[in-house]
Formats: C-alpha cells, structure tokens, sequence
C-alpha cells in the first residue's frame, strides 16, 4: 500500500497502525496493521462491522484513546509530525483546529452546562485570534450554515434544548469552526433519521467541496459510501482487507466480505426480494480471532491456501485497488457477484479502462 | 423514481388480498397522550404520540410501520401489547375489544400477543440462564408439562438458529445478534398469533440483520405469524412486509401493499422519506433525486395546524396550514394529504422530474 499516485501530497499517513488494549481476557489487538493515506479534498470512507476496528482506528488519529491500558504503535503522519510520539501539548493544539471530529452521540462533544453559541465562541478564541464580538458573529453564522433556524436567538440554548438532528448539526457546526484540514466523522449519521442524516451529509459534503476539507468517515453504511466516498477502506476484525476507490469497490469488489456486504444491503430502488442476502456467522470476537485470513471461518471462497494470513497488495506494484485474499484475480472477477443495472455495468467498465490505460 | 402510466398502478385495493378472513388486530382512533412535565414536576402540557390511528391487520399478515423517531410507533406498539393503556380509542382483537380490559382479563391474550424488543442488550435479564428466561414464560403460562419444559426450550432455541448448550449461558455470552434470537425465542414461546417487533434489526450489524430479517420471515410462514414490524428503515422491512403504514407526528400519513408505496407514494413524507435512503451503489446514487426535508421534526407537546407535515411539505398550500387532511382510499390505498402524488386521475401535482 506504499504505492501512491505521483505528485500529491497526503495530508494524513497511516501506517502499519496497531493498537492493542489490555484487557482482563488478556491481550486483544483491536487495530492489527492498518495503513492509508488521506488527500486534501478526499473523503475516505472505513466500513466495518462492529468490532472491526474501525472506530478505533478513528480514535487512535488524535489519539483519544485514553485508557492507560492501549498501547499504539505505527506512526500517523500529519504535516511533517507523527502524531503518535507527539507530545500531548502539541496535539492539543491540533485537536479541534486542524483536524476535527464529530462522533455518533453529540453529547459526548457538546458541554451541556454551556450554551451552544458559547461552546463555538470558545474554540474560536483558543486557537484563533479574534476577539469576542467576532468570535460571537462567526459562531452564529456557523449556526446557520448547518441550517439551525433564528440562529443568533438558538445560540443562547443549552444542548438539551435542541432536538437530536439540531444537536448533531451543532457539534458540526464546533468542529468545522476552526476551518479544520480534517474533519473525522465517527458514525456521525448512524443515530439519526434517514431525512435529517441527508442533511447532515450534505453539511459534511460541502465541507469538502467549498473548503477542500479531507474527510474520514467511519460508517456501516454502504449507502452512505456511495454517495459521498472517494476512496474505500472495509475493515475486518482488525484489518483492511479492501482498499479501492468508490467506484472499483461498487463495481468490481475483490474481497468475499465485500461481496457479503454488498449484497446484504437492502436496496430500495430495486424490485424486493423476500429473500435477504446476509453473511452466515458473526464476526469474530477480537479477544479470539481465527488463523490465516479472518473472515475464513464465514467466507464461502476459503480453501486450503487460507490457512496463512492473506498480504494487502494489488494486482501489480502500481495498483490504487488492494485486497487482501487469496483467491486468483480470475476468480476475484468471475464469482463477485455483482448484479449492478446496465449502465451501472457500462459505467465500470469505463471506469475499468480508463483505469487500464490512465493513471501510473 | 415513479411513472403514474405503469400498468401496475391500477392494483387491486388490498383488503380485497386478504378479505376472506377478518381482520386479527383491529385498532380505531387510537390516541395515546402523556402529560408532559419539566423538571420540577409542573406541567408542560400534552405529548401526541398517538393521535388518531385506525388500520387493521390480517391473519398472517406482514405489517410494517415506518416512521422517524418521534413519530410515535414505539408508542403505538405499546398501546397494542398493553404496555401502556391508550387515552382513548379502540383496540380490538379476534373482533373482541381488549382496550380496557384489566391485567386479569387480558392474561390469556398475552399468550397470542407477543413483542420482539429492539434492544436485545437491556430487554434480557442479565443474571438469568437463557434457559429460564425461556422457561419462565412456558412455566408462567403453564405452556407445557414442567417435565418438558427443557425440552421446549431447547427446541426453541433450535428454531431460531442456536445450540441446546445455549440454554445453560447467561445473555453477556452472546453477540447481538444471537440475543435477538433469544428474544424472538422466548416471544415464540407461547405459540402467539400477533407478534410486534419493534425495531428488531436497527441494534445489529449490517450483515446480521439480513439472517434476523430472513429468521422473521421464515418463523411467520412456518407458524401462520401475524407480525406488525416497527421501524424507522423502510429498506430492511419492505423485503418482508406485505403492506406498510407511513407515521408521522402521531398520526398515519400513508397505508398501501408495500411494492405500490415504495414505486409510487402518495403523500410527499413517504416520497422524501423514500428518497432519503441511502442507495449502496454510486451510479443509482447520483442519478437519484434527493429530496432534502427542511428543518425537523416539530414537538409532538404543539403539533403543527392543519396537515402535521406542512412545515417541511414542498407542495404545501395555504389548505394544508388549516385544514388537516382526512386519511382517504385513493384505489385501495389510503393517504391524507391534499396534494396526492401518484394517484389517478393525475391531480395537480407538483411539476416534478
């Protein structure tokens, strides 16, 4: 995964993160060698079930992991520094600033003693200078960016004054007000209904788009992928096992878990089946995982070969698609099974040659 | 996403479906309001969460009621088991009316009306073996003799898909997944005709919930179940639904057979809800027409006048703010709404697509 298009820089370097909690089971390695990296203006998006180290992953960048029982190796680069070894004082600076999160729960971010114009004010005046009036002119027109109405009146409010999609809409009004190069969505739409998560998606969209924001967007949703990823990392008890961009992931998935995925998502724009398409068994506990590849133990493909552990790479050393499995890529082609529309299919397969003939 | 001239618009009304035989569960003006108080106990007023509901549901019938949080389903599902006791309004089951009747009275119902919850987490007792959470209820209901009570948990367990040696764990052994299987076992216990499953899937993971969908569905043609599905995701249930009634701020927007609702809603909640799910598959994605709904959901304490859904309704009019539209039968399909999408002969309709 160290092969990378020529000429942009990452803004975020993962690589080989680990990260390994201390429990009374023993050891359990929740994160087991994850790399990637993140451009300017780019939304990764990292799928995976619970357990599959993806909010993890997510927590370790500004290493939010508090227990004194987690151990974090690999390094995080983000301009220059690895944020792993950074002193604490210097990440501090960074938090909120240049790379933001906003979690599942707006309550874990939001003080509920402060008044919400209050809050936003206050980050503003930490780590920008301006003075209090601007401060408090630029927290309400953040609140009416993510569309809260009478802003300047709800800025007065307490969290527990507004509803879950407002409060959900001002912890990203708080993480955007720094102007941050990275904002980190930890399931930020999964408690929300499906009307108000568009909204929330569509603030997270323009952040990208306006302000050339990157974006780390840790979900379950594959819906939520498709419509607003660049790039794809599906995790599995522990590891990428697909690296792709949106398109090739969608298209011309390589990995039997992806197919799982793919195919166990109910699509409302297709005729119903009665039938649903779920991935037999349950993914493993972190505290006991199975040899060789992960998902062998669920994965209909598996034979003797998976036994050992399968490597991340892609069909050549220049690759932008990374899969680790240990099917032939014959096979990987022929059983995805893939049941996208016609011009879903014409789509891919442009996509599949321009990716032949383009790029490296 | 919908064409009024395909054939299929022209569908049978669906009672005629399954009008052989009398409806299971009938409910009528269902109203469910709480008192609302502030922190000091004062009175803050009074919570619709149920305002008027009315539908039936056949023997054998898939259900399902979709609607947002807040809209009052949770509520409403409830009401049907008994867990609350509705404001007003009429509950009837088998053509008897169980609205009011009291603990005693409704005891030998409780048999033939069972509730799957959502949180397979909180709804298990914790120190208990699963063994005598399942036993419990056949040994509470004199089920079957005490001597087999074992035997029926274990074959319990079987049919929804876990081991005999289960019975002996407590529920912290399990994933979430197999604890909702515990609660659909110990709610198939009594052999119920009506099972409410509320939120069943929404807590599991993404490839867990299809086998729990697929579970329900094969457990409803295996015991002739009558199922009422609560959720908020109409993409999960419609694969096992055979109608589905639309909620909105306590009252119910939209009822038809599932394919016609999802290919041609009526009222304009069902169409943006519709529109809101997310489609796992970029090209159909971007080719989509989202409709963005403004704004939130408004407090059930001060619904809105009119038609509830006027304050986020891109066709509403001056008629929707003051006059609430009556749930009507538009082909066998029933909607309230003044501005109907999709129904014949073509009413004004917005200028869309």
């Amino acid at each position: 995964m160290s092969e990378q298009p020529p000429g942009r820089e990452a803004l975020l370097e993962v690589r080989d993160l680990r990260v390994t909690f201390d429990t009374r089971e023993g050891q359990v390695r929740a994160v087991d060698g994850v790399d990637f990296e993140l451009r300017k203006g780019q939304v990764l998006a990292i799928v995976g079930e619970s357990g599959s180290g993806k909010s993890v992953t997510a927590l370790s960048i500004l290493r939010l992991l508090r227990d004194r029982n987690v151990e974090t190796t690999g390094q995080i680069f983000y301009q220059g520094k690895d944020l792993v070894e950074l002193p604490e004082s210097e990440l501090r600076r960074l938090r909120g600033a240049e790379i933001a999160m906003i979690f599942q729960d707006p309550l874990t971010s939001l003080n509920p003693l402060q008044r919400i114009g209050q809050q936003i004010v206050e980050m503003l005046r930490i780590h920008r200078k301006i003075s209090r009036a601007e401060a408090r002119g630029k927290a309400v027109k953040l609140l009416e960016e993510v569309g809260i109405p009478r802003a300047s009146e709800r800025a007065r409010d307490y969290p527990h004054e507004f509803s879950g999609g407002m409060r959900q809409r001002a912890m990203i009004a708080l993480a955007m007000a720094c102007d941050p190069n990275i904002l980190i969505a930890d399931e930020a739409t999964t408690a929300l209904d499906v009307t108000i998560q568009a909204q929330v998606l569509d603030l997270i969209k323009r952040e990208k788009e306006d302000r050339g924001a990157a974006v780390i967007l840790i979900t379950h949703d594959l819906g939520i992928v498709a419509d607003i990823a660049d790039w794809v990392a599906v995790m599995y008890a522990g590891r990428i096992v697909e690296y792709a961009s949106r398109d090739e992931l969608f298209y011309a998935p390589r990995h039997p878990y992806t197919w799982g995925l793919l195919a166990s998502v109910p699509r409302v724009d297709r005729p119903r089946s009665r039938r649903m398409k779920p991935i037999d068994g349950m993914p493993p506990s972190p505290a006991d995982l199975p040899t060789g590849c992960r998902f062998r133990p669920r994965c209909a493909h598996a034979f003797d070969k998976c036994e050992a552990a399968p490597e991340l790479k892609g069909a050549d050393r220049d690759s932008l698609h990374l899969d680790a499995c240990w099917l032939e890529p014959k096979e990987k082609r022929e059983r995805a099974p893939i049941e996208a529309d016609a011009d879903a299919d014409a789509h891919a397969h442009a996509h599949a040659h321009a990716h032949a003939d383009g790029v490296s | 996403m919908s064409d009024p001239a395909t054939p299929q618009s022209h569908e049978a009304p669906d009672s005629t479906a399954t009008a052989e035989k009398p409806p299971l569960l009938e409910v009528e003006d269902l109203v469910m309001h709480f008192a609302a108080t502030n922190a000091v106990g004062s009175s803050k007023g009074v919570v619709h969460a149920v305002d008027g509901v009315t539908f039936s549901v056949h023997e054998e019938e898939t259900l399902a009621i979709v609607g947002e949080s807040g809209c009052g389903k949770t509520t409403l599902g409830r009401c049907l088991v008994r867990l609350y006791d509705p404001s007003s309004g009429t509950i009837r089951f088998r053509g008897n009316d169980v609205t009011h009747v009291s603990e005693r009275a409704f005891r030998p119902l409780r048999s033939e009306i069972q509730m799957v919850f959502q949180d397979p987490y909180s709804s298990l007792n914790p120190r208990k073996r699963v063994g005598a959470i399942i036993g419990d209820v056949l040994r509470a209901h004199d089920a079957c003799d005490r001597g087999d009570v074992a035997a029926e948990v274990e074959k319990l367990l079987a049919r929804v898909g876990l081991r005999p040696e289960h019975a002996s764990r407590r529920p912290r052994s399990f994933s979430g997944g197999q604890r909702q299987r515990i609660g659909i076992a110990r709610a198939l216990a009594l052999r119920p005709r009506l099972v409410i499953a509320d939120e069943p899937v929404s807590a599991l993971d993404v490839s867990i919930q299809a086998q729990i969908v697929n579970l329900l569905d094969d457990l409803h043609e295996e015991y002739g179940l009558t199922l009422v599905l609560i959720a908020h995701d109409l993409g999960l249930v419609r694969h096992i639904a055979d109608r589905v009634a639309v909620m909105y701020l306590g009252k119910l927007v939209e009822v038809g057979t599932t394919d016609a609702l999802n290919e041609r809603p009526i009222h304009p909640y069902t169409e943006a809800l519709l529109s809101a799910i997310p489609i796992p598959d970029p090209v159909a994605s971007a080719k989509r027409k989202r409709i963005v709904l403004e704004g939130d959901l408004p407090s059930p304490l001060d619904p809105p006048a009119g038609c509830r859904f006027h304050t986020r309704c891109r066709y509403a009019t001056d008629v929707c703010r003051t006059v609430e539209p009556p749930l009507v039968d538009h082909g066998g399909r029933l909607a309230a709404c003044h501005h109907p999408l999709n129904v014949d002969p073509p009413s004004k309709e917005a200028t869309e697509t």
